[in-house]
């Protein structure tokens, strides 16, 4: 079964503490970044610079920041879930934000969960152990062309 | 009447025909002229009857004392005797006038008449003419009413309404408009000149006129004092076309002229243009506090984060002093993201809408003690919470409002021997007042006033830690319940923090309601 994820996240720290936190947490996981969410929609729909990708097929998890360049994570969502190739891909939204209309919002357009990342480092890495057990090993995956590629 | 007074019929006066007064024809007899006679006198007007040259033939009672004369020195004067000296030199000519076209008419239309009375003091007067034809020849009956008391109230009515902060605008049922203020032509840009009869559409935009005038007649039909258009943004046009926002309200007026309509009417461009600026503002400090709520969260995360793992990938490298940075590190990043949180909560409590109910403030109270016992497993605080107080409030945000003074008593009750924490109502000058009570550590009573500012700490983070928000936040919610906070307390003797709701239930046994719900 993939293990591949994708982080949508700009902010650098926040990327190493990431990926730290998910190699830390007993579930392996091939995490591809993305710095934007321009490029985090080229990635899924293989556009432009990622016109070319195929080889880990779909990622079976997407770690997607709200507050990320040109394109925010909303509408980033959005379109995702009016895309036959993309609307059954599980999206957990990871942000700063506690704001009730971002959550709600993220939620009405097809969020499947919505992690506020704690400040403190240990929190953090239980977070993300929480997240890839659950959406990596227990979740069940909607079958399909596109997670079983070839 | 007409059969107890014949005689000859006045021209025909359609306006004032019951004001026509017959002489009795001469040889009418005694009965007739003693029935005039009390007839006059017991009229509430002035009576003088002139001949063509001005001499006073006759007079009734109420102008002897209006005029303080005797019937005597009247009888065969000319009545210029009862006219202002200034206006005596004109006077015979209009009366000539008068006789070469008698009918039934008010003297001087729109002029202020003055009468004199004997001892030269003058008074204002409404007077109306009618002609008497007798077989003598023309006689002139003028009917004069002392109008004094109402000029007075006229005055007040006048100075009132020119005192008015708005424009008042008075409009007859034909909706022409019978009286300004002051006010109004200033705030429209026309002379009073201008307005007097006009419709009162003069002063609203030309794309609502037509409506405007609908609206009026349909205000007709159920005229009661009310706001106009509640709810609509109504506007005003000026004289040179541009437009204002106004706000109008609207009451009928009785007169003996029949119903008119008084209009109230405020320009609120300066309030639109502040609530503007506030709206602004609140847009702004709203995506100000979104800002610091992802933005100033993500440094502290990668503070925290990388001294995290330079603790735990460099702990041989690391003597315990250069540890014990580290742990420096984490700590502040963390409590400056509570300090950040805080902030937040401060600011929802400041702008979210309040959806009161009734509340079981008891209930709620029980709630968080359970948590705060939770949350402090070592610290055996004894709880006490009184039954059966409730509270009209927000729910969400009355339990913030107990999260923070419970958590307050909480940690004050910390270095206590046997702490006790309790919540509960009681009557504080001649209201109900909640109130957290504690046996901690107490306040130094000096600084009571400054136990509500932000920011503000009266013990050291050492001591108890804290962001200094806690109670400025509780401050704020009781003061968008309109109700009051304040605080008893000495140090080392614990404290009682009180608040007031504006509205209050006084306990009772009947509604057990759950915590939130309405009832």
């Amino acid at each position: 079964m993939s293990n591949h994820v994708l982080l949508v996240e700009d902010n650098p720290s926040d990327e190493k503490l990431t990926l730290r936190a998910f190699r830390q947490c007993g579930v392996p996981a091939d995490i591809a970044v993305v710095r934007d969410g321009s490029e985090a929609l080229d990635y899924l729909f293989r556009a432009n610079q990622h016109a070319g990708r195929d080889q880990a097929g779909d990622p079976a998890l997407i770690l997607l920041d709200l507050s990320i360049p040109k394109i925010n994570g909303h509408d980033v969502v959005r379109r995702l879930r009016s895309d036959e190739r993309t609307k059954l891909i599980p999206v957990v939204i990871l942000t700063s934000s506690r704001e009730d209309e971002d959550v709600i919002r993220s939620y009405s357009l097809g969020a499947n969960a919505y992690v506020r990342k704690p400040v403190a480092f240990a929190e953090f890495a239980e977070a993300a152990k929480t997240i890839a057990s659950f959406w990596l090993r227990l979740n069940e995956r909607a079958p399909g062309r596109a997670a079983y590629p070839g | 009447m007409k059969d107890d007074l014949p005689g000859k019929l006045p021209p025909a006066e359609p306006r004032g025909a019951c004001h026509a007064i017959r002489l009795p024809t001469v040889g009418s007899g005694p009965r007739n002229e003693a029935l005039f006679s009390a007839l006059l006198d017991s009229a509430p007007d002035a009576m003088v009857v002139a001949d063509r040259d001005g001499r006073i033939v006759l007079v009734n009672a109420q102008t002897e004392t209006l005029f303080q004369y005797q019937r005597g020195e009247l009888i065969g004067a000319s009545v210029e005797i009862l006219v202002p000296e200034r206006f005596r030199r004109h006077h015979p000519q209009h009366r000539q006038n008068y006789v070469r076209d008698p009918r039934f008419r008010a003297m001087g239309t729109g002029l202020e008449l003055y009468a004199r009375r004997k001892n030269g003091s003058e008074f204002p007067v409404e007077i109306s003419l009618s002609p008497l034809s007798t077989p003598d020849g023309i006689l002139v009956s003028t009917t004069i009413r002392d109008i004094t008391d109402r000029k007075l109230v006229e005055a007040k009515f006048r100075a009132l309404l020119e005192s008015a902060p708005d424009a008042m605008v008075i409009v007859d049922s034909s909706g022409r408009i019978t009286l300004v203020n002051a006010q109004t032509e200033r705030m429209f840009g026309y002379e009073r000149s201008e307005l007097l009869g006009q419709t009162v559409e003069i002063l609203v935009p030309l794309r609502y006129r037509g409506k405007h005038s609908e609206h009026r007649r349909n205000y007709w039909d159920h005229p009661k004092v009310r706001a106009m258009g509640s709810g609509l943004e109504l506007h005003g046009r000026r004289k040179d076309g541009t437009e204002f926002p106004i706000e109008i309200s609207l009451s009928p007026i009785d007169t003996p002229e029949g119903q008119l309509v008084s209009s109230a009417i405020r320009d609120i461009s300066d309030r639109k243009r502040t609530a503007a600026a506030l709206a602004a503002a609140n847009k702004e400090l709203e995506s100000f506090s979104y800002a610091v709520a992802h933005d100033l969260r993500a440094p502290l995360r990668g503070m925290s984060g990388f001294a995290q793992i330079l603790a735990a990938d460099y702990r041989e490298k690391l003597d315990a002093e250069g540890q014990d940075c580290l742990n420096e590190i984490q700590l502040n990043a963390e409590r400056m993201a509570r300090l950040i949180d805080a902030l937040l909560l401060l600011a929802r409590v400041t702008r979210t809408d309040l959806k009161p109910q009734r509340v079981n403030l008891s209930r709620l109270a029980q709630t968080v003690m359970m948590e705060l016992a939770a949350a402090h497993p070592n610290e055996m605080v004894a709880a006490v919470v009184q039954e059966q107080i409730f509270g009209d409030a927000d729910p969400e945000l009355v339990r913030v409002l107990l999260e923070n003074l419970l958590g307050n008593a909480w940690k004050f009750v910390s270095k206590t021997g046997s702490p006790r924490v309790e919540f509960g109502a009681e009557v504080q000058q001649g209201s109900l007042a909640y109130f957290v009570r504690d046996n901690g550590a107490g306040f130094d009573p000096a600084f009571a006033d400054k136990l509500f500012v932000p920011f503000q700490r009266l013990h050291s983070a050492a001591e108890f830690p804290g962001t200094g928000i806690g109670l400025a936040t509780v401050a704020r919610i009781v003061t968008r319940h309109h109700g009051r906070v304040w605080a008893d307390g000495a140090v080392n003797r614990g404290a009682t923090f009180y608040f007031t709701l504006a509205a209050v239930h006084i306990p009772d046994s009947a509604g057990e309601s759950d915590e939130g719900a309405p009832t």
